[in-house]
């Protein structure tokens, strides 16, 4: 407790600072997640109808998965160096695998039967995809980007190992000084943004459900 | 309205056409049933017809243009569309669902509400009830209602229909296939029905075409199928009881005799029968009951005839006669 007091005391000291983090992590993941959901959603699309692009994509993306999350930061600085750019890069690539993954399967679980239905009543390709198959597929491509969202905003406390800035700063001095409370100025915040994250994403994924799809309360 | 000519499809990989040199037409107005076991390229056949698969080869017209130099997304538009496992939209309200096609077609707000509420009304569900309602919260039988609404929204004069009651109970199949022959005959619908119920094709077909291996074995109405059966594969199909399902197709008043001084004994003891009834149901009451007839009455009750035994076997004995 005296150890919150303390990172407390710290935070009001410098208001300025501890803001500044925030931001910069808010940004850095905020960015990332759109890239990411902006990369991910069509290259989900695309590897839903061809078969053997999926194997290889989904393949690659669940290696992806594998590596952590520290190490896809550190091979981002030999190509594009230190600060926020190659932060936000890496947290991208770490963003990607749960959207494509799920943009995948959820395309590929949406009932068959609707999809011949609105084949044989004329809608056209784009049709079926914006109309029918998006729209079912939606809450699993939801719960993706929430997986993915988490994992951007807790990640993002690495991108102080290559100078990107944000919360992971306190932590990083923090235990470079071995100030306890200084650590906690960066691992509580971090810890609330995520759950934030989760809570925040979780609603919006029950909103942007159709109502059609719901579960019967 | 529909011509099939040496209509072939060989899907990739496999050495059989699934469908084989299939010539067949289906007149306005008419509903044409194709029927076999499964595998028998009925299914194929259909999907041909609004290009959901492409021929391999052969020729589709339909009134008298080739479907293989029209739009696909146009040609749907203009033809009914029904599965058996009805696939409805579950994230649209039954009124989206119905609307699919007038909206894809453009229509006015105001006529696709009206259109919407006419489509709900002819298949028996309550617009105000149903409209707002979900798919998930319909029952299997009022599924495939809407699905039928659904297809006869954009008013095609050609509706194809595979097994549209095959996922709903026997009850509420035999209600269903009564109920939608009157509806599809009264808007002089041509359909294409797929089937691989026997009973079905007989019900519902005015000509009944039996496939077997991508070929068409039988084509003929449901009474020339059932008396003369063009070879054992379909006599097998139509089964034992071809005799009996023939009766089906007879209704009472056709078999009857005029009503003779008997009659009034049959009456005394409630043995009478509606002239609209089927030959296989007055079949069915001179068996339980055990009497030597029935009195056969008119729509409000009056006695126009009487039917016994033999008047039932003289049906089998003409055909006996007509078959070769």
């Amino acid at each position: 407790m005296r150890l919150v007091i303390l990172a407390w005391q710290h935070v009001a000291a410098d208001p300025g600072q501890f803001r500044d983090a925030v931001l910069v992590h808010l940004e850095l993941s905020a960015l990332a997640l759109l890239i990411a959901f902006v990369l991910a959603l069509p290259a989900g699309i695309w590897v839903s109808r061809w078969p053997t692009a999926a194997l290889v994509t989904l393949g690659a993306a669940n290696t992806l998965r594998t590596i952590p999350s520290l190490a896809v930061l550190a091979f981002t600085l030999p190509f594009l160096g230190i600060g926020f750019l190659p932060s936000l890069v890496a947290l991208t690539i770490l963003g990607l695998p749960p959207i494509l993954t799920n943009t995948y399967v959820g395309l590929r679980q949406v009932d068959a039967d609707a999809v011949e239905s609105a084949a044989g009543m004329g809608m056209t390709r784009s049709q079926i995809l914006w109309r029918v198959e998006l729209p079912l597929a939606m809450p699993v491509i939801l719960a993706g980007v929430r997986t993915s969202a988490v994992q951007v905003v807790a990640s993002a406390t690495l991108a102080a190992f290559i100078g990107g800035g944000g919360l992971g700063d306190f932590i990083t001095t923090g235990i470079g000084m071995m100030q306890i409370e200084l650590l906690l100025v960066g691992a509580i915040p971090v810890t609330l943004l995520a759950i934030a994250t989760e809570l925040l994403f979780g609603s919006l994924e029950r909103a942007l459900t159709p109502r059609g799809l719901r579960e019967v309360a | 309205m529909i011509r099939l000519r040496d209509l072939t499809k060989t899907f990739p990989g496999q050495s059989r056409p699934a469908v084989d040199r299939l010539t067949l037409d289906v007149e306005r107005g008419q509903t044409c049933v194709l029927i076999g076991p499964s595998g028998c390229g009925k299914t194929t056949t259909m999907k041909m017809i609004n290009r959901l698969v492409e021929p391999t080869s052969g020729t589709i017209e339909l009134d008298g243009r080739d479907v293989m130099s029209q739009d696909p997304v146009a040609l749907r538009r203009g033809i009914g569309y029904v599965i058996q496992q009805i696939g409805l939209f579950p994230h649209m309200t039954i009124t989206e669902n119905i609307a699919t096609v007038p909206r894809l077609s453009g229509w006015p707000d105001e006529r696709i509400r009206t259109r919407v509420d006419e489509m709900l009304t002819l298949v028996g569900l309550e617009p105000g009830a149903y409209g707002r309602r979900y798919p998930r919260e319909l029952s299997g039988g009022e599924r495939q209602r809407v699905g039928v609404a659904r297809a006869l929204a954009g008013d095609p004069p050609v509706m194809l229909m595979d097994e549209p009651f095959g996922a709903v109970d026997p009850i509420t199949r035999t209600r269903l296939q009564n109920e939608f022959l009157k509806i599809l005959r009264s808007l002089g619908k041509t359909i294409v029905f797929v089937t691989h119920d026997i009973d079905e094709a007989i019900r519902m077909g005015d000509r009944v075409a039996i496939m077997r291996a991508g070929r068409l074995v039988q084509l003929g109405t449901p009474a020339e199928i059932l008396t003369r059966p063009a070879d054992r594969f379909v006599e097998e199909f139509v089964g034992a009881d071809r005799a009996l399902k023939r009766l089906d197709l007879v209704a009472v008043r056709e078999v009857m005799r005029a009503a003779g001084a008997e009659v009034d004994r049959q009456m005394d003891q409630g043995r009478t029968i509606r002239d609209d009834a089927t030959a296989k149901e007055a079949l069915a009451r001179l068996v339980g009951d055990g009497g030597p007839g029935l009195g056969v009455i008119d729509a409000s009750g009056r006695i126009v005839g009487v039917v016994a035994l033999a008047d039932i076997q003289r049906v089998a004995a003409a055909d006996r006669e007509r078959a070769p």
